[in-house]
């Protein structure tokens, strides 16, 4: 596609392929272009999550059991998953990438998506030539970042696809559609599985030809997913580029010269922990939601928990039982000696306080109610609360008289 | 005998319906009778000891997608009591209760 100075796009997509794999690259850069393979962390199931293409030349897939990998590739390198590791390079890579763009939204799931709004950016690069350049300044090569600016999310993300490790891909708005209509409907990567293969049932097996398909058939046969892909296929995509959401949090890390091997020592090092994190100012008069402990490990490997307390807690006291009461649980402490230990406090909200009254069992039964849903939004990220509630009560068809619905609490 | 696979038409939206029925496989004797039952997730089938009731339900003839279904209620070989129906229209079969 030919380049103009700045053709009509508005978003830029990053996208590292295969994260987890590449930043263990990063740390080892030698293992550049060997056959590397990520099992699973002690305690999950042993099968290969991800494997570089090296090793995938070599016969190995994902889901496949972790002994079938060496008689397959003797030369393959097998890892266990660095979740810590891998967001700091993640969060570091999008922290460098909000200093080409004010607006940088991280894709789901740590999936190696990063989308930059680029609009206004035009008066301060000049050409889209040099935003490039600063993206992949700031992004370590060795991640082998794939670029993809379109008019879009989805087309971004796309190109990002389809371009070459390291290189870009420029999709102009007037060529989006015919970009992606020749595309395969597996780009369409939030519709559910079931969709997919119904698509490719009916015969539709391209974004084109896809799109060839009447809204109102899309709507009415797969829903709103149809009608969203639908207007995806037009390259209608007007969802924003959303800034990660600022997190109030309060952490504090420990790094020990004997790494810690007892549950004594780590109970004994978290207290500590928590003993400095509730004495920051910060905190004051504030409550504490969520815990989230990350820590490193003697064996190069990382472990990372997040914990929802049952209800906000305000003193160090508390939050200690609460926290000792999910380690104590099996697998509840990293399966190797910790060389560094931090801890985050998040979730932070008003003291919390109890009164409890005489004759208000009703009011004291909701907020409760209240309570538990605020711990359910909490844990979850949305409120898996519904209210039953009467449709069709006369109707002969079971499933008609009654449905759920959304509790707004 | 000849097993059944039987998957229920998907509803979307904000209103997620009680009681939806789940699918069934069926196996059926030579006669066409169903002998057994292999509800989902379950790991072996269960046979039917009785069947102790059965009605059956026409409604909505008048709209695109009608419905004629016959529920069975079934005692099965381990005493739990159960209620499924035939999609008449689909043929296929799924567990609800009444």
């Amino acid at each position: 596609m030919r380049r103009q100075s700045w053709p009509d796009v508005r978003v830029a997509c990053v996208w590292i392929a295969q994260l987890p794999l590449r930043v263990e690259i990063l740390r080892h850069p030698a293992w550049d272009g060997r056959p590397l393979v990520l099992g699973g962390a002690p305690g999950e199931r042993k099968i290969v999550q991800l494997c570089s293409p090296e090793a995938e030349a070599a016969g190995v897939r994902a889901g496949l059991p972790l002994r079938e990998v060496v008689p397959l590739c003797p030369e393959a390198i097998v890892l266990q998953p660095d979740p810590v590791r891998t967001a700091a390079v993640l969060e570091s890579v999008l922290a460098d990438l909000q200093r080409v763009s004010p607006l940088v939204e991280p894709g789901l799931n740590d999936d190696g998506y990063l989308y930059l709004d680029l609009r206004g950016l035009r008066a301060m690069y000049g050409e889209l030539a040099h935003l490039e350049e600063a993206i992949q300044a700031v992004v370590p090569p060795l991640l082998r970042p794939r670029l993809g600016f379109g008019s879009g999310k989805f087309a971004a993300a796309v190109a990002a696809r389809m371009a070459a490790p390291g290189a870009a891909q420029v999709v102009p708005a007037a060529a989006t559609e015919a970009f992606l209509g020749p595309l395969s409907v597996r780009h369409l990567l939030f519709l559910e599985p079931d969709i997919l293969q119904r698509l490719e049932l009916l015969g539709l097996h391209t974004i084109g030809e896809l799109a060839a398909v009447p809204f109102n058939a899309m709507q009415a046969e797969f829903g709103p997913s149809g009608a969203y892909a639908w207007r995806l296929a037009h390259g209608k995509d007007t969802e924003p580029v959303v800034a990660r959401p600022v997190i109030t949090s309060i952490q504090d890390g420990l790094r020990f010269d004997d790494p810690l091997g007892s549950v004594e020592a780590v109970i004994a090092a978290i207290d500590q922990l928590l003993a400095h994190t509730f004495a920051q100012p910060a905190l004051l008069g504030r409550s504490v939601r969520q815990v989230r402990l990350r820590a490193l490990l003697s064996d190069g490997t990382s472990w990372e928990r997040q914990y929802t307390f049952k209800e906000a807690l305000s003193t160090r006291d508390a939050a200690r039982r609460a926290l000792k009461s999910k380690l104590d649980l099996p697998n509840g402490l990293p399966p190797a000696p910790i060389e560094e230990l931090a801890l985050e406090l998040l979730g932070l909200g008003g003291e919390a306080v109890r009164q409890p009254g005489l004759f208000i069992a009703r009011a004291r039964q909701l907020a409760e109610i209240a309570e538990a849903a605020c711990q359910l939004r909490a844990r979850y990220g949305r409120l898996p609360l519904y209210h039953a509630v009467e449709i069709e009560p006369w109707s002969r068809i079971p499933e008609r008289r009654w449905a759920l619905v959304t509790c707004d609490l | 005998m000849r097993p059944v696979i039987s998957k229920p038409t998907r509803r979307t939206g904000a209103l997620r319906p009680l009681n939806a029925p789940s699918p069934l496989r069926i196996q059926t004797d030579a006669t066409g009778r169903v002998v057994s039952i292999w509800r989902q997730g379950r790991l072996t089938p269960r046979t039917i000891a009785t069947i102790q009731d059965c009605w059956r339900i026409d409604d909505e003839w008048w709209r695109e997608h009608a419905v004629s279904r016959l529920y069975y209620e079934l005692v099965l070989d381990d005493g739990t009591l159960l209620t499924i129906y035939h999609d008449l229209l689909a043929d296929l079969w799924f567990e609800q209760h009444g």
